[in-house]
């Protein structure tokens, strides 16, 4: 009998604590109405043993999840379907998302002075951070490094270095490419990265 | 279509359509918070936890949806009875019209019935 008390006072007082974000109005009416539905439930039973009360408590579900649909905002009907059943805290804001791209781009960017550990971490961290469909990370993975840090380098130290001036100012270059061909690839795979990253960004926005 | 979003559609929906369940269990009589728990459990796959009805009956009633009376009972505590207003029934029956295209619409394309 004492344990069945018991076992209502604790679930009336996680209630209580879970819904101290709750306005005093909304609170006690909450509070008020799951302990009438106690209650009355018990006394239709006619039957007040411990093996009933908790199924009463476990029918009534998670006190979090009521107050989550009094507070209007229910289990997050929003979540993207891959973030579903994984952690709460698993699926990134757009605004987490957005410094993840940066981050890795930043890593990418590295690529010219540690080219393969900076990709390996940035593709490892990228990976990690969003929470986004598996082909999507591959295309982040392998544009990011190639578009940003290919086309970082032959815009950055690759053209510089690629031509060789004497003294006379005469210039020999000694790629293959000619510098404006260099420029441009350059050009192309940086703009061509930030246009599948802030498609993927978009797509990742959407889906939320 | 990313795998799940299936599912994850079907709580919306389920969640989104609830409320006109609440309203449509009182279409023909008042009643009380236990048994519209009660009634909605039944079915299988309508309400996975029972306290979240409550919430759903407090904003019907802010909504001006629906309206509650208490009434002593002879078995136990007195119990606070739920009823429609002018405006839920409105509420109900605009919906039960474009529920009732909507499944058929679906139905005609996803069900097995199909005709190709």
């Amino acid at each position: 009998m004492s344990t069945a008390n018991e076992l209502i006072e604790d679930y009336i007082s996680r209630l209580e604590a879970a819904a101290r974000a709750l306005p005093a109005d909304r609170r006690e009416e909450l509070l008020n109405e799951i302990t009438e539905h106690i209650s009355v439930t018990l006394a239709e039973k006619q039957e007040r043993g411990e093996a009933t009360i908790r199924t009463i408590l476990e029918r009534l579900g998670d006190p979090d999840e009521i107050v989550r649909e009094a507070s209007g905002h229910p289990a997050r009907p929003t979540v993207p379907a891959g973030a579903a059943g994984r952690s709460k805290a698993g699926r990134l804001t757009g605004r987490k998302a957005a410094l993840a791209v940066l981050l890795a781009t930043l890593l990418a960017l590295t690529n010219v002075v540690f080219p393969l550990v900076a990709w390996a971490v940035g593709a490892v961290l990228a990976w990690a951070l969003l929470r986004w469909p598996a082909r999507h990370k591959l295309l982040a993975v392998v544009v990011w490094p190639l578009g940003f840090g290919l086309g970082g380098w032959f815009l950055g130290p690759g053209a510089s270095e690629s031509a060789t001036c004497d003294a006379g100012g005469r210039c020999t270059r000694d790629g293959a490419l000619p510098i404006e061909a260099q420029m441009g690839l350059g050009l192309a795979g940086v703009l061509l990265a930030t246009a599948i990253t802030i498609l993927l960004v978009h797509r990742d926005r959407r889906a939320a | 279509m990313v795998p799940g979003d299936a599912s994850n559609l079907l709580t919306q929906m389920r969640r989104g359509a609830l409320p006109y369940c609440v309203l449509a269990l009182l279409r023909d009589r008042e009643r009380y918070g236990v048994e519209i728990v009660g009634l909605l459990a039944r079915v299988d796959g309508m309400v996975t936890s029972e306290g979240t009805i409550y919430p759903l009956l407090s904003r019907l009633r802010r909504q001006g949806l629906v309206e509650t009376t208490w009434r002593e009972s002879a078995n136990g505590p007195p119990r606070r009875y739920h009823a429609l207003t002018e405006d839920g029934r409105r509420a109900l029956a605009a919906f039960a019209t474009e529920w009732t295209r909507f499944r058929d619409g679906v139905e005609h394309f996803v069900g097995k019935e199909a005709e190709t």
